[in-house]
């Protein structure tokens, strides 16, 4: 390729210096000339002009100053004025053929609409940086216990205090926890409240600050310490207003009296996006329960510190721990990037839907190509009258790149449309769990992908139809228009279109992996009926019902409010049974460590989960009993204390048998007897087996924390009962809040959330890149029968059958259905490892899948080339003979 | 006596406008209908006319584009503008109000105007 000339082509300028001495030297000679026809002599009249003149080179530089001046002033103009030029007549060109501009835009517009859609999602959960100062020195440390083989847990208190006292890779250790709280006020019905229990550094961990009053005191931060709250923005906007004086207000939290001591800065969404207020933590150095696991440590690494440093230490100090404290065994450090927490798991699935949308926007280029390969073939005699009329080739290339700009500019701003409305519809789908790492919006880099992704398009819209076009016999052109029509570009285009079916085929076989995946997840024994099951929280503030420690089980008022709370939807009409519980099914809840009475303590067997529920939760959860028997209204603080196993706690700790009789002690030295066994209720999600469990009672074991599940098995539509249960709870206690109803199913549902969400937008990709690679084939083989009619015509001339005809080109489609078949299987398998942990009973090389997929495809792309080829056996040999 | 034509301001830039009314020119056929109609009396430096043309051509009062004399040479002819065109109106009245003004007080008659 000339690039100078095209250079020259798209950047013109002119060469100034010639044009003003030849100017010169005309009016020089045409004066003699004058001259010397009145008689002159040449000398003479030479010698008279040039005097006359002045000086020439004087003359020269002062034209040449005002002609730089003017070319300086001209030449943006004139390339602005030759761009529009171009781009007018590329719009033209482009106007004349309103259909194919048409498809071109609006299959380039869905494609980039699609992806950008996409990308702004991957954007805002995986790319965009933490709102924090120098957020990649974050990093939260967790714990992990190898008895469980559980990653991610908190830390227990005094682990933080030895982690504060001991750790040197972190400037500033603090730590927090989630929990809920009943805010009332006088002027309103009680609700809600998010809060989250901080240590007075946390600002300082992360680097952010206050709009308002001031933060959490380090006095403040100590067991007796003043009851402060910090509220953040969004609470303060909501339920004050933004009233300017807030500091200094008192609130009711829990029934307690807070005051109002500061307002957090905007945007500060820590640690959860819906967080209402900060509290002191409180962590009282002299509590050294080593078993309870509840604080999240976050740390902000020394500067020139790396995450592996850090989890080095700290897992050494962890193991220090081990042998100075025995409840520390099997303890160990994960410390992660504050970044990377929760996004881990989505990272894969995402990735996958972007790889997924751009495979689709592959797709809808090659049809595009293939359009314009066709359009190309057919503009060729177009393209060479330009040429014999003296059009260069970098005038060709600008009039091509005018018009890829134009379908760039277009299809770009469409795409932009259809990001728009595609992220409506996408943040309607995206699971709770993703949208809170992010907000996804069309914002300055999306923006910006959008832009780019339309330009590399654009850019090869403009290149393919120069490339070809590159050459090309000009006589041979002009002379017969079909003269040496693309039979070259043939094996390029057939290529193009098995890619197409390639990316359709993985596409396809992984949306069906996944289906399949989300099928059998929502097909497993949940170990409960989810049917006609209605599930609420509520939260009971805790200063109203006394709670002594010392006392403990012996909390009447709690155990009564929960006996009154499960009357009260007892009595609902609708309603069949319903319970309490501290965990709801499918909730992880938390675990305690135990000791079988008559054996050694073993640190290896690891920790139990602990259902505290009231005896009806075998009725509404509906729970099997295989043993014994369940909890029993009865069973209470005067009588002896039981618990019920489940099936994998009884297998794994009693595995010959006979856990009914058996005691053992948690939460201390006490025992209690197992009187019962139910079959395992699926409580890690719906993926993972059950671990061992036990049900305790609530109205034995009365609860600690505030938070709290009702579980109700209806005979009616479970969410026409939610405004009646709030009331029937608003008579127990107008105090406290009812929220968060759903019904079982609707749980099930959101616990494969993502699964869904990844599934359903795959699917739907899938199925347009099947549509538009169907639509390719279709397209190529007809574009062939098109071109081939004469060859057609003198082949059944000559005594070819339709039959003959049908088949060479079905035979056509054939080969281009199995070359993309092949290549998309092999792509499939490839990328099998990516799929392999994302699915749940089905392999991600199930050969069943792939077979469906590439027999289906195949049949689809077989379907697609019939068309064409019986519009190929109804040519009429006589007509397109005499086309010629 | 003739009157040197550099020496007034921004005259040369109206009369090369006056002369392209009629239709393009080149710089030599500029120079002649200076010299016609100012009767010989309005003489400018030839050097200095060149100048002036891609001052104005700069200025877009004027346009020129290479073309061929009746005698078939290559010669760069200069045309008006619509720009030169309101530009030579323009200027055409205020050098008359300048004139008759200078006229009148100098008590002579005025220049006839075109």
């Amino acid at each position: 390729m000339d690039w100078r000339g095209v250079w020259r082509g798209l950047f013109p300028r002119r060469m100034l210096r010639p044009d003003v001495s030849d100017e010169i030297s005309f009016h020089i000679e045409e004066r003699i000339r004058e001259l010397v026809t009145q008689g002159w002599g040449e000398y003479e009249a030479r010698k008279h002009v040039l005097a006359r003149f002045g000086n020439v080179d004087d003359v020269e530089q002062a034209c040449l100053e005002y002609d730089g001046q003017r070319m300086a002033a001209n030449r943006g103009r004139m390339m602005m004025e030759r761009w529009v030029q171009d781009l007018r007549l590329a719009g033209r060109a482009l106007r004349r053929a309103p259909g194919f501009t048409a498809v071109v835009v609006l299959t380039l517009a869905l494609g980039i609409g699609a992806s950008t859609a996409v990308f702004s999602v991957v954007e805002s959960v995986l790319l965009r940086p933490l709102p924090f100062r120098d957020a990649d020195e974050l990093a939260v440390v967790w714990q992990n216990d190898r008895a469980t083989g559980t990653v991610r847990e908190p830390a227990s208190p005094a682990d933080f205090d030895a982690y504060r006292e001991r750790s040197r890779s972190f400037t500033e250790l603090g730590a927090y926890y989630v929990g809920t709280g009943v805010f009332s006020r006088p002027d309103g019905p009680a609700h809600l409240l998010s809060m989250a229990y901080v240590s007075e550094n946390i600002d300082d961990v992360l680097g952010v600050g206050v709009q308002r009053g001031r933060g959490i005191l380090a006095e403040e931060d100590r067991p007796g310490g003043a009851n402060v709250v910090v509220l953040t923005d969004g609470f303060w906007r909501n339920e004050f207003g933004a009233d300017a004086d807030v500091v200094g207000r008192i609130v009711t939290v829990d029934g307690s009296p807070f005051e109002v001591v500061g307002v957090l800065e905007p945007d500060l969404r820590f640690p959860e996006p819906d967080i209402d207020v900060w509290l002191p933590v409180r962590i009282d150095p002299a509590n050294q329960n080593y078993n309870s696991h509840w604080a999240m440590v976050l740390g902000r690494m020394a500067p020139g510190r790396r995450v592996e440093d850090a989890q080095a230490e700290m897992a050494s100090i962890m193991a220090d721990l081990e042998v100075e404290r025995p409840g520390n065994v099997n303890r160990g450090a994960f410390v992660e990037p504050l970044a990377e927490v929760g996004r881990g798991d989505v990272r894969a699935p995402l990735w996958i839907l972007f790889s997924s949308v751009l495979a689709v926007l592959l797709v809808a280029c090659v049809n595009v190509a293939n359009l314009l390969l066709a359009r190309g073939s057919a503009r060729r005699r177009e393209i060479a009258v330009l040429r014999a009329v003296g059009a260069t080739g970098s005038q060709l290339l600008r009039r091509f790149l005018a018009e890829g700009l134009i379908v760039a500019l277009v299809s770009g701003l469409g795409g932009l449309l259809v990001a728009r409305l595609g992220l409506g519809v996408l943040t309607t789908f995206v699971p709770p769990e993703i949208a809170r790492l992010g907000d996804p919006a069309l914002n300055g880099s999306v923006l910006g992908f959008a832009l780019t992704l339309a330009l590399m398009v654009g850019l090869g819209f403009s290149v393919l139809p120069a490339v070809q076009n590159r050459r090309g016999d000009l006589q041979l052109e002009l002379r017969d228009g079909r003269g040496s029509v693309g039979s070259t570009r043939l094996p390029v285009r057939r290529f193009l279109v098995a890619t197409q079916l390639a990316a359709a085929v993985v596409l396809l076989i992984t949306a069906s992996l996944l289906i399949s995946s989300v099928r059998n997840l929502q097909s497993v024994d949940l170990g409960f009926e989810a049917e006609n099951v209605l599930r609420a929280h509520f939260t009971v503030p805790q200063a109203r019902y006394p709670r002594s420690f010392d006392t403990y089980p012996h909390w009447p008022e709690v155990i009564a409010l929960n006996r009154r709370i499960v009357e009260a939807a007892e009595g609902l009409p609708g309603v069949r049974s319903a319970a309490i519980g501290f965990s709801h099914p499918l909730e992880r809840g938390f675990t305690n460590s135990f000791r079988v009475e008559g054996r050694e303590y073993d640190p290896a067997q690891g920790e139990i989960s602990t259902r505290m529920v009231t005896p009806e939760y075998v009725d509404a959860a509906g729970l099997r009993v295989v043993e014994g028997r369940f909890l029993s209204p009865s069973d209470d603080t005067e009588s002896e204390l039981v618990v019920v196993l489940n099936r994998e706690a009884v297998e794994r700790y009693f595995p010959g048998g006979g856990a009914l009789g058996r005691r053992i002690a948690f939460w201390g030295p006490t025992y209690r007897t197992v009187v019962g066994v139910v079959d395992n209720e699926r409580i890690h999600g719906l993926a993972a087996d059950p671990p061992p469990a036990m049900y305790v009672s609530l109205l034995q074991n009365p609860q600690r924390g505030g938070e709290l599940s009702l579980i109700l098995r209806t005979e009616v539509p479970p969410l026409t009962l939610v405004s009646a249960l709030r009331e029937a709870i608003v008579g127990v206690d107008p105090e406290i809040p009812v929220y968060g109803a759903a019904t079982m199913t609707e749980t099930i549902r959101e616990a494969v959330g993502r699964e869904r969400f990844i599934t359903s937008v795959l699917t739907f990709f899938a199925s347009l890149a099947v549509f538009l690679a169907v639509l390719g084939v279709h397209g190529v083989l007809s574009y062939l029968v098109a071109q081939r009619s004469h060859e057609v015509g003198v082949r059944m001339a000559l005594g070819a059958t339709r039959g003959d005809v049908v088949r060479q080109i079905v035979r056509q489609g054939a080969g281009m259905a199995l070359l993309g078949v092949a290549l998309g299987v092999g792509g499939a398998v490839a990328a099998s490892g990516i799929l392999e942990g994302m699915l749940f009973g089905v392999s991600a090389t199930s050969p069943w899948v792939y077979l469906s997929v590439a027999v289906g495809l195949g049949a689809l792309a077989a379907a697609a080339s019939a068309l064409p080829a019986r519009r190929a056996a109804s040519v009429d040999p006589v007509i397109s003979l005499r086309g010629d | 006596m003739a009157v040197d034509a550099n020496t007034l301001y921004g005259t040369l830039n109206l009369l090369v406008l006056q002369s392209l009314n009629d239709g393009p020119l080149h710089g030599v056929a500029v120079s002649r209908f200076i010299e016609r109609r100012g009767d010989g009396l309005l003489r400018i430096e030839e050097g200095a006319l060149y100048p002036a043309l891609h001052r104005l051509e700069r200025d877009g009062l004027i346009d020129g584009e290479w073309g061929r004399t009746d005698e078939n040479r290559r010669a760069k002819f200069y045309r008006l503008t619509r720009k030169g065109k309101r530009q030579l109106n323009r200027d055409t009245q205020r050098w008359a109000r300048h004139a008759q003004a200078v006229a009148r007080v100098l008590q002579i008659a005025a220049p006839a105007t075109d």
